[in-house]
């Protein structure tokens, strides 16, 4: 299983948040759009290649980044149903 | 100032649809794309590319090239002509070669990797006066026919010529592949249904002068802008690319109206053509015919500008409109799409060249006035 | 053809492998934005802080050797067969460090990066000349980030491994007060060393005014 506090470093870590610690990220906090933390469509694939390269968890269905990226909770969850 | 006129007077290019521009033209005309599908360059994943047929040393085809431009010309060597390159990979092929063999950079020569490459390959043929390269990624060699036609308008120089040249390299394949943005078939460009872009190899040399000869094409306006939005997506509304039009107009005083023909920037991705579309769409209305040609030769990234500067020259020449390929529903309702090619009579052509970062160069050609 | 430039103001920024940039968050306090910056961009956002009369116009940039770094990071991934990042595919591009000032700094105007190999400032000043004659003020910029992992593989003449030069010029019919030249500083990229020669002299001059052969 996956911990919360490993996904938001290993986030923080590859995403280049300046400065961020994981408790600036709140657990349902909207990643995307700029009433969230704000990543962008490159941070998407970012992310993917994060998912995969981090916890060996692929995302080959570009029309559901929606819904796992949408916050941190529901990427954790994806990630440890997968594994 | 006094301002002189720029006259393109000779040119010849190669990439995957053509051995020479008459050949593209013609294959433009006849649907006939030269985008073929490889799967050896991205692992598990065919992919569509523009390959030139032939293989090629770089520094062989861009001698050649620059020999039939020479040739074609009445010039008789290029002493008193400024070479302006455009490219966004320059040696980045020869470089990767060395690299991906050696696992290190010691083999590397730093002159044969960067930019620079092109004219100084060049310098090893002919003897130019001067030389500058410039590399803006998909806007390079459009703004080396801007800085010539600079040069000539304010008479610092009488010949210019122009060399827009990118080879394939996995940098750019793989990269582009990074985005999500590459096709596994030939492009359709403002297709609804369309899914990507095709990278492609290129080359494509042009001399500006300032006096014209039998069949001269003008290039009457240049115009310029950047996005400040992205570095990879282009502003939604065509803003950019809108305001790089208009001033391309307003250099050459044509109305919008006067204009018969536009050759797109039109990648085959959805950003591109949805917000460039937009931006035609605001300026021109379906007054112009609009058309493509990436699905044809594939986007030669820093070369086509100038490949596809070539191609509004031959459309002008022949008072052809160059069609659309690929495109059987477009997403804009309103432009004026050319699905068929079409002796028409027209006086000025219009091309776009959008790049990363958001730079956008247009360019104007016309019957000469 | 000759024009003459007035040197408005000017700036530039060495270090032997390392040019240290202590302002940057000041500069660019939005995080989302500064994460993404390459050390070009980031060398050009401090030296567009150093520089005086620039609103906002036309922008020159030239670099011989470009976004080296995220080149270099992009054959690795290849030579590794690992997957690309997205993000240094798009600070690959020799226009990614006046894009971002563009980003930045919300300038929808002309700008254009040039790559001439030693010739590169040289370049830059005589495109800048050409530009100037249209009666604007623009802003010239050159750089060099050499500071790549194995770089020592095939740099055996460059002592500064990161630079960066502004200047901010303008037409004028006034004579030239400083020659054009390579900088006296040894160890200096050849491609930034003309306009790393004007931003070291010009200060010093009441008027500072090059002559550039187009």
């Amino acid at each position: 299983m996956v911990q919360m506090q490993t996904l938001k470093e290993i986030l923080i870590k590859n995403l280049k948040l300046e400065d961020m610690t994981p408790e600036d990220i709140d657990d349902t906090m909207p990643l995307f759009g700029e009433n969230g933390l704000g990543l962008d469509s490159v941070d998407s694939i970012e992310l993917v290649l994060t998912v995969d390269k981090e916890f060996g968890v692929k995302i080959s269905d570009s029309k559901a980044y929606e819904t796992i990226f949408a916050t941190v909770q529901s990427l954790l969850d994806f990630i440890n149903a997968q594994k | 100032m006094p301002k002189n006129s720029v006259f393109i007077n000779a040119f010849e290019s190669v990439c995957c649809a053509g051995e020479s521009s008459e050949a593209l033209f013609e294959a433009i005309c006849a649907h006939q794309s030269g985008i073929k599908t490889f799967d050896e360059f991205i692992p598990n994943k065919p992919i569509a590319l523009g390959k030139i047929e032939k293989s090629f040393s770089i520094e062989a085809l861009l001698e050649l090239t620059c020999k039939k431009v020479l040739a074609k010309s009445l010039l008789e060597n290029f002493e008193s002509t400024l070479l302006v390159v455009g490219s966004s990979v320059g040696g980045m092929q020869t470089t990767e070669n060395i690299f991906l063999r050696d696992h290190h950079y010691a083999n590397i020569d730093p002159k044969l990797h960067a930019i620079d490459a092109i004219a100084h390959l060049l310098s090893q043929h002919f003897t130019f006066k001067d030389d500058i390269s410039f590399s803006t990624a998909c806007t390079s060699s459009a703004n080396a026919l801007g800085y010539a036609h600079e040069m000539i308008t304010k008479g610092v120089y009488e010949n210019v010529l122009v060399v827009g040249f990118d080879t394939l390299s996995l940098t750019t394949i793989r990269g582009f592949d990074a985005l999500g943005v590459l096709s596994s078939h030939a492009c359709k460009p403002f297709d609804v249904s369309r899914d990507g872009m095709n990278v492609a190899e290129g080359i494509a040399v042009l001399l500006l002068q300032n006096k014209p000869c039998k069949e001269s094409i003008e290039l009457l306006g240049v115009g310029y802008s950047s996005d400040a939005h992205h570095m990879a997506h282009p502003s939604p509304d065509g803003a950019g690319a809108l305001c790089a039009m208009q001033k391309a107009l307003e250099c050459a005083h044509v109305q919008p109206s006067e204009v018969g023909y536009i050759n797109a920037h039109g990648t085959g991705t959805q950003a591109n053509d949805e917000s460039e579309a937009c931006a035609i769409e605001l300026l021109f209305g379906a007054n112009a015919s609009v058309s493509s040609t990436k699905s044809i030769t594939g986007h030669t990234l820093g070369a086509s500008g100038a490949l596809e500067a070539i191609i509004c020259v031959l459309a002008l020449q022949k008072q052809i409109i160059p069609p659309n390929t690929n495109l059987v529903e477009p997403e804009n309702k309103t432009l004026h799409f050319a699905h068929e090619t079409k002796a028409q009579p027209f006086r000025y052509a219009l091309s776009n060249s959008l790049a990363f970062g958001g730079n956008n160069t247009a360019l104007l050609f016309g019957l000469p006035q | 053809m000759k024009v003459n430039l007035e040197i408005l103001s000017s700036a530039y920024l060495l270090g032997e492998t390392s040019i240290e940039l202590p302002r940057i968050k000041e500069l660019v306090p939005h995080m989302m934005t500064r994460r993404r910056l390459t050390k070009a961009a980031k060398i050009c956002v401090e030296l567009l802080s150093r520089v005086e009369h620039f609103e906002g116009g036309r922008i020159l940039c030239g670099s011989a050797f470009g976004e080296l770094e995220t080149t270099a990071n992009i054959l690795n991934a290849i030579k590794n067969e690992e997957p690309l990042s997205p993000t240094d595919f798009q600070n690959s591009v020799y226009n990614t460090a006046v894009s971002y000032l563009s980003i930045l700094y919300h300038n929808h105007n002309e700008i254009l990066t040039l790559s001439s190999g030693d010739k590169t400032s040289l370049n830059v000043l005589k495109a800048g000349a050409l530009k100037a004659l249209d009666g604007d003020t623009l802003l010239l910029l050159c750089f060099e980030t050499l500071n790549i992992l194995g770089i020592e593989q095939v740099n055996h003449c460059i002592n500064y491994l990161e630079s960066g030069v502004a200047l901010v010029v303008r037409v004028t019919e006034a004579k030239a007060t400083l020659i054009l030249q390579k900088s006296e500083l040894a160890g200096v990229p050849n491609s930034i060393s003309e306009m790393l020669h004007v931003a070291q002299n010009a200060p010093a001059l009441e008027s500072a005014i090059i002559e550039v052969s187009l």
